[in-house]
């Protein structure tokens, strides 16, 4: 730090005293390093200092009339906006316990009078400097502070991006619209939610940070009909049984295609576990009939049951360019009655009692007309 | 940047010739700082240069064999001890001599007899501008500007 010219501009200096001729010598003295600001009373250094750019130091005499150098401090150190600025009292008093007062008071230090030119020199590019140094290390701090909040805003905003540019590659290939994807999302939000203090899933359940990854990868639960053949993807009747196998691949193919993006990252995201786990589980059935692997009840990850409601609902409820969705009632009853074949009892339970939610979802990210021809031109 | 901490391992070197002025500065300095002191220029600038330098010189003018002022310039010719802020403890108050202090590089004076408040106050402000540039200049040299 060259001590030389450190500033573009002059550092203001203020001096406040009552004596015209202390102000002349004062001034006269610091006009060649620094911008010299007077004022002849305390009120009016308050004045100064409030009305326009601050000074940068101030020099406040204390036998002062009408407001004296103490009251002056006391003010200045009270307000948020002048606290900051070092002040040095001029005095001819040398007693202690004054000494004492002004340092209480906020001040930094004092120039006794007669002044010598050299101290009032020193003394105010000590102070000068100390605040220039504190004032840059304080911006740093904020700057740093600021710079951390940034990154962590990126980093989440690219896991969402991230989940959402694989999802949408999956959508433009299906039949479902966007909306599905959001649906889905919010249903699994919700079933989590209402689980989360139950005594068989708090354990994983109960905790805002999985509740919120669960609802970040929900939407990657069909990535892998991204490899499922448009003929059969596009397929509108039914399925031949070669088809239904290929088409089965798609929970299979999507893990693999996690797993692998993971892999040429070279670390696994906690984000992507769940992901993982809902794309390859959610169309295993609680009776062990679903697939790829045919597992049953508590052997199915949590997630992948909590998906497969929320998947099979929306099927049902959704409108196609070729069909008119299911009634909110009747696909209600369809849950239902899989209740402990398809799906977990206790999921399905807490389905009904938040089936109201679900539909609300439904209509707030409804299909409309527009949407589905949009999708339907793709 | 909490400072009652940071001053608590500052080491203060007090420099005078006369045991009653080392007494005294030792007891008002002692609970705040690390305190060492030397009696004469010669045992200042030893402790000065040895591996453990003080982080702030309270050095009398007047001294025997070698003055404040002597010691002073040595300590500011070299640049392993250039960086350690000094402030002259003088009885004098001549302009003049106060003008060759500061030439010499002093940071500051305190007049005797020493007011406890002013000597603590300015003991505060160099210890913690030294810290401060010491910070920026470790970072400096860390990242080659700031």
């Amino acid at each position: 730090m060259a001590d030389a010219n450190p500033y573009i501009e002059k550092p203001t200096v203020l001096v406040v005293d009552d004596t015209p001729d202390n102000l002349s010598l004062m001034s006269g003295l610091l006009k060649d390093k620094y911008k010299v600001k007077i004022a002849n009373n305390g009120a009016r250094a308050l004045k100064v200092v409030m009305t326009g750019a601050p000074p940068d130091i101030i020099l406040l005499d204390i036998m002062m009339p009408v407001m004296d150098g103490y009251e002056t401090c006391r003010h200045l150190k009270e307000n948020p906006e002048t606290r900051d600025i070092p002040v040095i009292f001029l005095t001819a008093k040398a007693e202690v316990e004054d000494e004492m007062k002004g340092f209480e008071l906020g001040a930094v230090d004092y120039i006794t009078k007669p002044i010598s030119p050299p101290i009032v020199l020193a003394r105010v590019h000590t102070h000068l400097q100390l605040k220039r140094v504190r004032d840059y290390l304080k911006d740093q701090n904020e700057f740093l502070e600021n710079e951390v909040r940034q990154r962590t805003q990126e980093v989440v905003a690219v896991q969402e991006v991230t989940i959402l540019a694989m999802a949408s590659l999956a959508e433009t290939r299906d039949n479902d619209t966007g909306n599905h994807i959001r649906r889905t999302q919010f249903y699994v939000r919700a079933l989590a939610e209402k689980l989360r203090n139950h005594e068989r899933f708090c354990h994983l359940l109960d905790d805002d940070k999985t509740i919120e990854l669960l609802f970040k990868s929900a939407p990657l639960h069909d990535i892998g009909k991204v490899g499922i053949p448009d003929a059969i993807l596009l397929k509108p009747g039914r399925f031949t049984p070669e088809e239904f196998e290929i088409m089965k691949s798609h929970t299979t193919l999507g893990r693999d295609a996690i797993r692998a993006a993971e892999q040429r990252l070279g670390l696994e995201l906690p984000f992507l576990a769940y992901a993982k786990e809902i794309a390859y589980t959610h169309q295993e059935k609680w009776d062990g009939t679903g697939y790829p692997e045919g597992l049953s009840g508590d052997d199915i990850p949590i997630s992948g049951r909590l998906m497969a409601v929320a998947d099979v609902y929306d099927a049902l409820i959704c409108r196609r360019i070729y069909k008119e969705g299911m009634p909110h009632e009747k696909a209600v009853g369809i849950i239902l009655e899989s209740k402990g074949s398809h799906f977990d009892p206790d999921i399905v339970d807490a389905f009904m009692e938040i089936a109201e939610t679900f539909q609300e979802i439904a209509k707030r990210f409804e299909d409309t007309d527009h949407d589905l021809e949009k999708h339907a031109k793709q | 940047m909490t400072d009652s901490n940071h001053e608590q391992q500052q080491t203060i070197l007090v420099v005078d010739d006369t045991p009653d002025n080392l007494t005294m500065i030792t007891s008002l300095l002692k609970d705040l700082y690390r305190v060492k002191i030397a009696v004469s220029g010669k045992k200042a600038l030893q402790i000065a240069f040895s591996n453990e330098p003080p982080d702030l010189i309270l050095l009398d003018i007047m001294m025997p064999e070698m003055d404040g002022y002597e010691v002073c310039s040595q300590l500011k010719n070299d640049s392993e001890t250039r960086d350690i802020p000094v402030i002259f403890l003088t009885a004098k108050t001549d302009v003049e001599d106060e003008v060759k202090g500061f030439d010499l590089g002093a940071a500051d004076y305190i007049t005797k007899p020493v007011s406890p408040p002013i000597l603590l106050a300015r003991v505060r402000t160099h210890l913690r501008l030294k810290r401060m540039t010491d910070y920026l200049k470790s970072k400096m040299d860390q990242t080659g500007a700031w």
